[in-house]
């Protein structure tokens, strides 16, 4: 790639910054992740599941 | 601490249902139609208010925005006040986006049969109806986050995370691709150019498939598979790392449309690059709502509407699949401008959009109505419809873009072309065509079906317009009171922050693409014997736009040998630079037509042709697909703008002279002159001057008649 890139003056160094944000982002949102407990995460997955009207969920 | 009770809107939502399974119908219909015309163009009946090019754009509009945008709407209004445990924000904003929504859709229908088109593919829509876009979706984003911030549950669930990201990005997308300059009410050009309009438009339209038919999805699958299934998402860890990878990765893949084009080669491979990429987050979304089903696939064999789900998030996962794969460079070559894309596309839109519509569709009716469905039976039976369809449609394109990719490139052992007319590789597809239709067909009856059970559900059951829930107030926390192993709770918690970093995420990647492309002066050289259209070439391009020629024939030679046999000189960026819009086009039922000015290619034909040609495709062309435009012959052009066009072609940077405008239109009407009598006198065709016919044919003698290296006459 860098190759391909070498003609346009100034373009590979867009290409490395993103990827690292990208690595970023990808590194935050995995500890992000890791960090959370099982409660905490069964807590987060069961809000679709909540009921708050009178009528019945399941027919 | 006492429970609150309050209410939910339903009508909003029923409104949205039934808007969705209208314009679905409506959609599909028109689909069905433009099918046929694609192997009996009698189908348009001569009419130019529904020949292919004015009604394609149409039918990718309707479903797009009018039957998957009310969908999404319908979804997210159900689920956002279940999610948030509060009613809509504002049921004054909820009227208001449902009404300007649906007045922009009748805009479209009623705009683009008439040919008031930008051509810019999935943004066609003229500037006035991109404004009221602006204004009702900013009207849709303040409701749901009016809604999000007087909520009662303090965390926003990973749905919410793809509403918000959909939001914004497609307002961004929406807003930077419809820069234009208007010349009327009704007429404008874009601000881009050439390469840059190219670049900008696919970063445009590949995240119109990413953030308006995929985001809005996954974030429905995240509520209503769980609600379907009656369990929890198999992972909600991975649905985090999904959310952000996604939208991450998405918006650097829109050069992956723009293979072996003059885009510069650097932009190519980083949207093959993020492209590969992009399959582990779609796969990881696509599992995750799966296996959301463990312990509980028994169900999918009684529950229809839990097949819908299946299929669609199956279909999802072959199309994700699928999208890497076409953008390596070497698929690509073959695929692209074949019916392969169309199938790849039907494959998203029909099994992905389209299954996981009607699912969500089933599971809301009978619940704000509080009844039961009518007929599971015909639930069942319009699963089969649907899945049939799917197959009858998608396979034989498969089978079709395969034939007219490896026909185009086909060889003799005496090296040359084997099919050199074009003419052949389209008729030996028409078989597969009319299948096309026909699962199409299979499609729309299915949907037919489920429309009439829904409203025979409706009637069964009495709609509860305002639901009665309740829940425990939201405890605002107070500063410090957070305990630190909560941290990593702070964006989940807060929208605003949550907007911010979705924009951030989704910006990187265009700003990256678009900077280098757009400062750097070695990504876009400029070659001295280009130069601007003259009035009349404008004028004819603008005709080309008006019928939507781009729909069927792409203005671009790639560098491959059998291209440059086929069409002459491969394309060059800098042969693009006064293109506001670019017209490369995505698709050819018709030949590439970038030298179809350039006598020393095979191309080149002289005006005559073009005018038989128009008249009836099938005179000069036996077998042709492609409409007849007798209105070209019969009306006369208006050319009452072409000074407000050539002002506004100059302040975009187009190099008209001062005061060119002045004498535009009797430069103009010489040009037309010379064509005409050029008509009279070598082919015995008498034609004004005015007529429409004579400005095309001079666009079409403009294209690629700057790079020729013998010189052409204009005629």
């Amino acid at each position: 790639m860098r190759k391909m890139i070498g003609h346009v003056e100034g373009a590979d160094i867009f290409l490395i910054i993103a990827l690292l944000i990208f690595l970023g982002v990808f590194i935050i949102a995995a500890l992000y992740m890791s960090l959370m407990s099982k409660e905490q995460i069964a807590e987060l997955a069961n809000l679709p599941l909540e009921t708050t009207s009178d009528q019945h969920d399941e027919e | 601490m006492q429970k609150e009770t309050f209410n939910y809107d339903n009508k909003i939502v029923r409104n949205f249902a039934i808007a969705t399974a209208i314009w679905g119908v409506v959609g599909m219909l028109v689909g069905v139609l433009i099918a046929s015309q694609l192997f009996e163009p009698f189908f348009n009946f001569n009419t130019r208010y529904i020949s292919f090019g004015r009604l394609r754009p149409l039918h990718t509009n309707a479903i797009i925005f009018a039957f998957v945008g009310n969908a999404i709407f319908m979804g997210v209004y159900y689920s956002l006040q279940r999610l948030m445990k509060t009613r809509m924000f504002s049921d004054k904003l909820s009227t208001i986006h449902f009404w300007g929504w649906q007045l922009i859709i009748v805009a479209a229908a009623i705009t683009l049969p008439l040919g008031l088109t930008s051509s810019k593919e999935y943004a066609e829509l003229e500037w006035p109806i991109d404004i009221a876009i602006t204004i009702i979706w900013i009207v849709f984003g303040w409701n749901m986050f009016g809604t999000i911030y007087q909520r009662r549950e303090k965390h926003l669930y990973v749905a919410i995370w793809f509403y918000i990201a959909t939001f914004i990005t497609v307002a961004m997308l929406h807003v930077v691709n419809s820069l234009a300059l208007p010349v009327s009410l009704f007429k404008s050009y874009s601000v881009f150019a050439g390469v840059q309009d190219a670049l900008v438009q696919w970063w445009y339209g590949h995240n119109a498939v990413a953030f308006f038919l995929t985001t809005p999805f996954l974030g429905l699958m995240y509520y209503f598979m769980p609600k379907m299934a009656n369990r929890p998402v198999y992972s909600y860890k991975l649905s985090i790392l999904h959310f952000w990878s996604l939208i991450f990765l998405y918006i650097w893949a829109g050069p992956h449309h723009l293979l072996y084009t003059s885009l510069p080669d650097w932009a190519q491979t980083l949207g093959v690059a993020f492209s590969i990429m992009l399959i582990a987050p779609s796969w990881g979304g696509m599992l995750n709502g799966l296996l959301t089903l463990r312990g509980a696939w028994d169900r999918v064999r009684d529950d229809a509407i839990l097949k819908f789900m299946v299929v669609g998030l199956t279909a999802y996962g072959m199309s994700t699949f699928e999208g890497p794969m076409l953008s390596l460079k070497s698929v690509n070559k073959i695929a692209h401008f074949t019916d392969w894309i169309v199938a790849h596309v039907h494959v998203g839109a029909l099994g992905w959009n389209g299954l996981l519509t009607f699912a969500i569709l089933y599971y809301i009716i009978p619940r704000i109505y509080e009844t039961k469905m009518y007929s599971k039976k015909a639930v069942n039976t319009h699963f089969w419809l649907a899945t049939l369809g799917i197959l009858f449609y998608v396979i034989p394109m498969y089978f079709s873009g395969f034939t007219q990719g490896l026909m185009w490139q086909q060889f003799t052992e005496d090296g040359m072309l084997k099919y050199p007319n074009f003419l052949e590789t389209t008729i030996q597809v028409l078989p597969m065509h009319m299948l096309r239709a026909f699962g199409g067909v299979l499609y729309l009856s299915g949907t037919i079906l489920m429309v009439w059970n829904l409203f025979k559900t409706a009637k069964s059951g009495k709609l509860v317009p305002n639901e009665a829930a309740e829940a425990y107030p939201l405890v605002k926390e107070e500063k410090g009171t957070v305990q630190v192993a909560y941290w990593h709770r702070w964006i989940e918690k807060r929208p605003t922050q949550l907007l911010i970093f979705s924009f951030i995420a989704v910006a990187i990647g265009g700003i990256v693409e678009f900077v280098p492309t757009f400062l750097v002066e070695s990504n876009v050289q400029t070659i001295p014997s280009v130069t601007p259209y003259s009035p009349l070439e404008l004028e004819g391009r603008d005709l080309y736009i008006r019928e939507g020629c781009s729909n069927c024939h792409s203005q671009q030679v790639r560098p491959f040998r059998d291209e440059t046999i086929r069409y002459g000189e491969y394309s060059k960026s800098g042969e693009h630079v006064y293109d506001h819009p670019f017209l490369w086009g995505s698709k050819r039922t018709g030949p590439d037509l970038a030298r179809a000015g350039n006598t020393s290619s095979k191309m080149y034909k002289d005006a005559g042709w073009h005018y038989q040609h128009m008249k009836n495709p099938r005179t000069t062309s036996e077998g042709s697909i492609m409409p007849a435009y007798p209105w070209l012959i019969e009306d006369d052009g208006d050319y009452s703008n072409i000074e407000t066009k050539i002002i506004t072609m100059r302040k975009l940077g187009v190099p008209y002279e001062e005061n060119y405008e002045k004498y535009a239109l009797s430069e103009l009407y010489n040009q037309a002159e010379d064509i005409s009598t050029f008509l009279s006198k070598e082919k015995g065709i008498k034609v004004a001057k005015e007529k429409e016919i004579i400005a095309l044919i001079a666009y079409l003698h403009k294209l690629g008649r700057d790079i020729n290296t013998k010189r052409t006459a204009r005629k």
